[in-house]
């Protein structure tokens, strides 16, 4: 027939490994250009999705840290309140045990005024502070405990586990008001610390008198309020240090999950980078070369410590 | 419920942060109450720990034994992430182990750990495998000692 090319046998098998030739071209090109092996579904589709699930993995977990971030930001400004508020009442207190020691009606009652002031600058604190719209010391309405209020955060991909930073409402007890449930932590993790043993006592009501003038009414009140003062104190150190510990939890798992990201995203890459017949040769050579590294020898000192002495 | 446990003579057992040697006899009982408990035969120690995945193992360990994951940190993302440069394939098992850590499941974690070990060893048998298969090709040493002659 004319017009048509007889290609003898010799000849397409050339045309073949020719195109298969220009073909593998293209992907090494294409490999080269990216720098990853696996580009598309179609390359290698185990490697692909795998890696594709890695990566969606590491951004959840990625979702969580931006929370874990925000409540240790809430943490921190809880503690830094806390700190002014302890600073506020000792000053107010040292301003009470002054006036109890004179019988100068002029200076107890300046004493009087100095302590209501106080008390409303710390009162404008407790209102004040809060992050993202969280106020963990302002939580619950006057003597009834309200879990809205609360800071949960959630240290898994599953949200099994979760830490739950209870709010307290230390205006409340300013107020007079009796104090709601402490900063008690209930998370899974940690033993929490019992409510009781952090609740403010509250400020009792103003039923003896309105001045500390000299005499058994005035100083009875005077007595009073100093008692309350120091007590409020007492109980906010305890706040102070329930919210230090969840803070220290809070960023422990921060630090964590901040590692576990980046593992599934080096692990994401390298799934499409590497071939999965060289890694028990990789394996190999890192078990060699951690032999001749220092990990294995603080591994065995960190065991030291541990039970595991004892099996040894 | 109670965890039944059966102990061979002379057989040793963690329970909580104390360790157990069993006498002379078979010993059987039961454990009620949360405690980390470890079989001897699921123990590493400094020495047995020698692969790099018996290496995160072993600090999984440490983790379940004192129940903390800070005094660990900073050792096993340094082991879990040169395991995943070398061994990619890998992650998935990673990613469980780290989210069982993370959920304070140290137990399920070590049982991952387990699974990571076995995979291990897949890998370099099956890179030992690849090598004798080489051997046998030709592409190794020639096994009758004649000398590769270039140009023939």
């Amino acid at each position: 027939m004319a017009g048509e090319i007889v290609l003898s046998r010799g000849i397409r098998t050339n045309l073949l490994s020719l195109q298969n030739h220009s073909a593998n071209l293209e992907i090494s090109q294409e490999r080269l250009a990216t720098g990853k092996r696996v580009n598309s579904a179609l390359d290698n589709p185990l490697n692909y999705f795998q890696a594709d699930g890695l990566r969606q993995r590491g951004k959840d977990l990625s979702n969580l840290l931006d929370q874990m971030g925000i409540a240790v930001e809430t943490l921190k400004v809880t503690g830094k309140a806390i700190e002014s508020l302890q600073k506020l009442a000792e000053s107010a207190s040292g301003l009470l045990r002054n006036a109890a020691s004179t019988t100068d009606n002029t200076i107890r009652n300046q004493a009087r005024l100095s302590f209501e002031e106080i008390k409303n600058q710390m009162n404008q604190l407790v209102t004040d502070t809060n992050f993202n719209g969280r106020n963990l010391l302002n939580g619950g309405t006057a003597g009834a405990y309200d879990s809205r209020y609360d800071l949960r955060i959630s240290f898994s991909e599953s949200l099994t586990t979760q830490l739950d930073v209870k709010a307290i409402n230390l205006r409340a007890t300013l107020a007079g008001t009796p104090p709601i449930a402490a900063g008690a932590t209930t998370a899974q993790v940690v033993t929490p610390v019992a409510p009781d043993a952090l609740a403010p006592t509250g400020f009792p009501p103003r039923a003896v008198a309105t001045d500390y003038d000299s005499g058994a009414l005035g100083d009875a009140t005077l007595q009073r309020d100093l008692a309350y003062i120091q007590s409020y104190v007492s109980s906010i150190r305890g706040a102070a240090s329930n919210f230090g510990i969840n803070l220290t939890i809070l960023q422990n798992r921060q630090q964590f999950t901040k590692d576990a990201v980046l593992t599934l995203n080096v692990g994401a890459d390298g799934l499409v980078l590497a071939d999965q017949n060289e890694e028990g040769a990789k394996l190999l050579a890192l078990q060699t070369r951690q032999q001749l590294s220092t990990q294995a020898l603080s591994l065995a000192n960190q065991s030291d410590q541990a039970v595991l002495r004892l099996f040894n | 419920m109670a965890l039944k446990v059966e102990l061979k003579p002379g057989e040793k057992i963690i329970i909580g942060k104390v360790a157990i040697r069993n006498g002379e006899q078979r010993a059987r009982f039961f454990i009620e109450g949360q405690a980390p408990i470890l079989r001897e035969r699921d123990i590493l120690n400094a020495d047995t720990a020698n692969t790099p995945a018996k290496h995160i193992y072993f600090a999984v360990q440490l983790m379940y034994i004192e129940g903390t994951i800070e005094k660990h940190h900073q050792l096993y993302f340094e082991m879990v992430k040169d395991f995943v440069r070398a061994a990619p394939s890998t992650t998935p098992l990673i990613a469980e182990i780290n989210n069982r850590i993370l959920s304070g499941d140290f137990y399920k974690a070590l049982k991952t750990a387990k699974e990571l070990v076995a995979y291990e060893q897949k890998l370099m048998d099956q890179f030992a495998g690849d090598g004798m298969a080489n051997e046998q090709s030709g592409t190794g040493v020639r096994s009758d000692g004649a000398a590769d002659t270039p140009g023939t």
